[in-house]
């Protein structure tokens, strides 16, 4: 999948551990399994407004794009 | 006892009905072929006037190949129906079964009308005889009808299952 979940990373640089944030933006520790290991198929608008407000960070700060084609361009990481 | 426990306990009460067809047909056959002089099985079929030819052996053998078909569709049913008790309607196993029975009930349907479309042309004698209220042909079109209707639940499973998964896997 082209998009890419960056969200180990930002609980790393803001020292939260998954179960945590599970809590506080209340979905199941399964779910954010699933959001981190990259098998999620859609996010609610409603979730990934919660996980911005509880790590303080952008939409951007999360989620990636990066093209399967590097010759379409796209941010790859 | 609910909708889905009958559903299965009807299946299974035509499937135990039709195993004993399964395993003596055959071997009636092959008893009236090896004596065909015997007069305790009085097999119910054309072309048997003259004795078990070989076209009335054409025809059993027509008769029980379909008759294997719709028994399949039938199995295959009763799978289905076995899964639908334990509650496991969006799986592909479900899929799978649905489009199995719909296709050995339409290929089913399809032959038998085949069938007794050619039978109808070599015992034609010159009369046609007309069967008011659930005739074969009848039976055999509704059958056709509800092999389709497996092929189409199938389909609406198969969407069903991946709408399903999509929706298992939003955050």
């Amino acid at each position: 999948m082209p998009i890419i979940i960056n969200l180990d990373q930002v609980l790393a640089d803001r020292n939260m551990k998954s179960k945590e944030l599970a809590e506080i933006v209340g979905i199941t520790e399964a779910n954010l399994s699933i959001l981190k290991s990259g098998k999620a198929k859609a996010v609610r608008f409603s979730t990934l407004e919660a996980i911005c407000e509880a790590l303080d960070c952008q939409p951007g700060d999360i989620l990636a794009f990066s093209s399967p084609n590097p010759s379409q361009g796209g941010e790859s990481n | 006892m609910n909708l889905n426990t009958f559903f299965k306990r009807l299946i299974d009460l035509a499937f135990y009905l039709m195993v004993p067809i399964v395993v003596f047909f055959p071997g009636t056959i092959l008893y009236v072929l090896m004596f065909p002089e015997q007069t305790i099985i009085n097999v119910n079929i054309p072309y048997v006037e003259n004795g078990f030819s070989g076209k009335a052996l054409l025809f059993s053998m027509g008769f029980f190949a379909l008759f294997l078909l719709f028994f399949a569709g039938l199995y295959q049913m009763r799978k289905f129906a076995g899964l639908l008790l334990k509650n496991k309607l969006f799986s592909q196993e479900v899929v799978k079964r649905t489009h199995k029975t719909g296709t050995f009930f339409t290929a089913c349907a399809l032959g038998s009308l085949i069938f007794i479309g050619i039978n109808s042309l070599f015992s034609y004698e010159g009369k046609i005889s007309v069967t008011f209220g659930s005739s074969n042909f009848n039976l055999l079109l509704f059958l056709l009808i509800v092999g389709v209707l497996f092929l189409l639940l199938s389909d609406a499973f198969k969407k069903a299952l991946a709408i399903k998964e999509e929706n298992d896997l939003t955050v």
